[in-house]
């Protein structure tokens, strides 16, 4: 196996398959190599699993509160924390993909169940996985499953699990499925519901937990996509996951999430792929696998469509700020206040756990509109310019231990590879030298000068998060 | 529900105070700890949302379920609360309280009046680092579960220094993140030694005595103990937090039995406030199948054990407090207050993989 070291592409790797590295962890990685890291990633039970011990004594609604706030600060606090980036990461595909909110469910532990349903099948088989989606009672309920009995079937699941989670309506301007189908895909999921659990007083929130009813399935004959059968749920997911379309759908979906902005979910009938070869690649490896998604990954991180995509994705509100975080390393041991984090995601355009609809989030420059620019801006900037957070002491620290002195042009090329690396523009880096220039002798011998270093350091990495480019990952 | 191992001692299920409600209503929000004043009543500390500032307070109220009052409430400021872990009474009647975050002792008159605050962040002797468990031993003085500076150490009232044991480690004698700590009758001190999975006891003078447990799931071992009581006769409670149980030991340090929670329905609190929509949740609670679930404790953190050997174990994540009568009762006596002897699904197992 050949081992590429090149620390820009490990920095793309992490941006992408995590949520960003600071430098000294891509100096470590990039020791191991791209190729190694990668495998890391896609065994993340080769990494110690997430502590959240300390957190839940200090702050023990994390584990069993029922507000959102806490289950959103959670979430965040173990984007920015894991030792197992590309779990999380895919954790997040799954919330975009299979999107569900709390303000329907208004049971918040409920949406965490879930979350920890998508990290055990983050890397799993497609079959499992949308087997235990049509289990999984938060859906259940977010999609009216619960309602839907044999003689008066509720179609919003068996819709969706079509529409969104497996196939999509259509491609190359046909449409993957009929109205039928919609209809004998409900029918086969009646009686996939929830147990009657206790209420949430006196004592607090108790899991819900599905329940198959034999008494509601209709166990009649139905017609789908071409077959006839008496179906139930599983015998419709066989169906679905040997379809071109789903592999297609989903291979697409991963595509636009960890490689490059496809146009949104909706246009995919009429719109083709970016780059149909890539998303051909991806749907070969899937049927290889027999429908694995672990191997549809390698495929996707190993290849050329990937590395060369660099800074072609806007990054998604989530992603910005556990980037950030990890940059300034704040947050990174318990304290208080982490739902702050999660708020501000929410203020971006990204409120986790309340998708706007059951489609998701929009992505690509749909995240960016005058309001969250100026959030993502404003987030970003007041951090790296905080002197005493610890990933910005650390760059200061280690730009004074460089030398006596800096040209602008040696503290700007040093500073976006600290802070990312960023790549920009050449216009932009010259208005930062210009800018640097203006400040006179960048000088950091003595402790005078070390002082208004520091300073001028922050306000530079301030601008750099600020720049158009930092948007993109 | 306890499996007796041993016919002498025995436990009774006795009640139930509590339910979850903030401020003014009668209640809790997640209560770590609860300390027993020197009237006999109860001081809880509840340490809930951070986003809510009303759901971090102090309640005073009765062993039988009459609310008093409550005082307290989120901050920084002085007298306020920000992490608060832990709650010891004096002589006199004053409430001391530990808080993580803010590295300070709180105190409180009995009525809740603040009165003073002392306590500064470090490494240094007589400096706190993530102060924990509270116990005022014999003399009156008040042992802290230092915990990120892994050691114990003992102030007069007014927060002078008087003595330091304990150092980072697993050896006998070291500690990793201790939470619990208690007093026994015969002086000696019990701690929660919460990253080792054990409990140590050391003499008056900190010389380390014995230890009992290690990581697991089975009798004598533990997931991250979080709270010891000792009661008058040498038994000692060990609140299991990860496994949520509580463990019971006799004074040679032999297992007697444990815990699960026994709750079976509604404390005087509990009543009023299902009062407030009866229809609605009796008709969920006739259709749920798993009644059961609401007997056991989830999240236990503290635990105390009063003059008269009743047991009060801090259910935090189910906002109520369970109490356990010791009784020289024989088993079969018992057997109709305990339910069955393991949960069929416990509250960590229901939560899934974190």
């Amino acid at each position: 196996m050949t081992t590429t070291t090149d620390i820009g592409l490990i920095a793309h790797l992490m941006r992408r398959a995590g949520f960003g590295a600071s430098l000294e962890e891509l100096e470590r990685r990039s020791k191991v190599g791209y190729e190694a890291t990668v495998e890391e990633f896609l065994h993340p039970e080769t990494q110690p699993p997430f502590d959240d011990d300390l957190l839940f004594r200090y702050i023990p609604y994390f584990r069993m509160g029922t507000g959102m706030p806490s289950h959103q600060g959670y979430w965040m606090y173990r984007m920015i924390n894991t030792q197992r980036p590309l779990e999380e990461k895919m954790t997040l595909f799954w919330h975009q993909v299979f999107a569900t909110g709390y303000p329907k469910l208004n049971r918040n532990p409920q949406m965490n169940k879930q979350l920890n349903l998508f990290r055990s099948f983050a890397f799993g088989n497609f079959r499992t996985i949308l087997i235990e989606l049509s289990r999984d009672p938060a859906m259940i309920f977010w999609l009216d499953n619960n309602e839907n009995r044999k003689g008066v079937p509720n179609e919003n699941y068996g819709r969706e699990l079509l529409e969104l989670f497996s196939m999509g309506v259509g491609m190359d301007d046909h449409f993957n499925y009929t109205e039928d189908d919609v209809k004998d895909c409900a029918r086969a999921f009646t009686g996939w519901t929830i147990a009657p659990q206790l209420p949430r007083y006196p004592y607090g929130d108790y899991l819900w937990d599905f329940e198959y009813r034999a008494d509601e399935h209709d166990d009649s004959e139905k017609s789908f996509l071409g077959e006839r059968g008496r179906f139930n749920g599983e015998d419709i997911i066989d169906i679905i996951v040997r379809q071109p379309a789903t592999a297609r759908f989903l291979c697409r979906h991963l595509y636009n999430f960890f490689v490059s902005d496809e146009p949104q979910v909706p246009s995919w009938q009429t719109t083709p792929p970016n780059d149909p070869s890539a998303i051909e690649t991806m749907v070969q490896a899937y049927f290889d696998s027999n429908y694995e998604i672990r191997p549809v990954l390698r495929v996707l991180f190993n290849s050329q469509f990937f590395k060369t995509s660099q800074y072609r994705k806007v990054k998604s509100p989530a992603e910005l700020i556990a980037s950030v975080m990890r940059l300034v390393d704040d947050y990174t041991s318990p304290k208080p206040n982490i739902h702050n984090i999660a708020d501000a995601c929410g203020y971006m355009g990204q409120d986790l756990f309340n998708p706007p609809t059951v489609e998701g989030w929009h992505t690509g420059k749909e995240w960016i509109d005058s309001g969250a620019l100026v959030e993502r801006i404003n987030f970003a900037a007041d951090r790296v310019g905080n002197l005493s957070n610890p990933g910005i002491k650390r760059i200061c620290e280690r730009l004074a231990s460089g030398g006596g002195q800096y040209t602008p042009e040696e503290l700007v090329d040093r500073c976006t590879e600290l802070a990312g690396p960023v790549h920009i523009q050449d216009s932009s880096r010259e208005g930062l030298i210009a800018h640097m220039a203006r400040g006179g002798a960048i000088k950091c011998a003595t402790a005078t000068e070390l002082s208004d270093f520091n300073l001028r350091v922050a306000g530079l990495l301030q601008m750099i998060v600020s720049l158009r480019e930092y948007q993109f990952s | 529900m306890a499996t007796s191992t041993n016919p002498d001692p025995t436990y009774i299920y006795s009640q139930t105070i509590g339910n979850q409600s903030t401020p003014p209503a009668h209640g809790f929000s997640a209560p770590v700890n609860v300390a027993i004043g020197t009237q006999g009543e109860l001081f809880v500390i509840c340490n809930y949302y951070e986003y809510q500032k009303n759901t971090k307070f102090i309640v005073k109220c009765s062993m039988d379920e009459e609310y008093i009052q409550h005082f307290g409430s989120y901050g920084t400021e002085p007298g306020e609360l920000t992490w608060p872990n832990s709650l010891a009474v004096d002589s006199k009647g004053n409430v001391y309280l530990s808080d993580e975050w803010l590295n300070r002792i709180t105190i409180f008159d009995n009525n809740g009046v603040f009165l003073d605050y002392w306590g500064e962040e470090g490494s240094e002797i007589g400096m706190l680092n993530r102060p924990a468990g509270l116990a005022f031993d014999h003399d009156g003085n008040l042992l802290i579960a230092d915990s990120f500076n892994h050691r114990i150490q003992k102030f007069t009232c007014d927060g002078k220094f008087l003595d330091s044991w304990g150092q980072q480690g697993a050896e006998p004698g070291r500690f990793n993140t201790p939470w619990g700590i208690s007093i026994d009758s015969e002086g000696n001190t019990w701690v929660a030694d919460w990253r080792n999975d054990r409990v140590q006891q050391f003499s008056r003078d900190g010389s380390f005595i014995k230890q009992i447990g290690r990581t697991g799931t089975n009798a004598s071992e533990f997931n991250r103990p979080s709270g010891v009581a000792v009661d008058n006769e040498g038994y000692l409670y060990v609140v299991d937090w990860g496994n949520d149980r509580v463990q019971v030991f006799d004074p040679k340090g032999r297992f007697v039995t444990q815990f699960f929670g026994d709750c079976p329905g509604f404390s005087k609190w509990a009543i009023a406030r299902m009062a407030s929509d009866p229809e609605e949740m009796a008709a969920q609670r006739v259709q749920s199948k798993t009644l059961e679930l609401e007997r056991l404790f989830y999240q236990p953190t503290g635990i105390q054990v009063d003059s008269e050997n009743r047991i009060l174990i801090v259910d935090c994540g189910r906002h109520r407090i369970q109490i356990y009568q010791k009784a020289s009762v024989s088993p079969d006596t018992i057997s109709s207050h305990l339910g069955p002897q393991r949960p069929t699904q416990n509250p960590t197992a229901i939560w899934g993989q974190l």
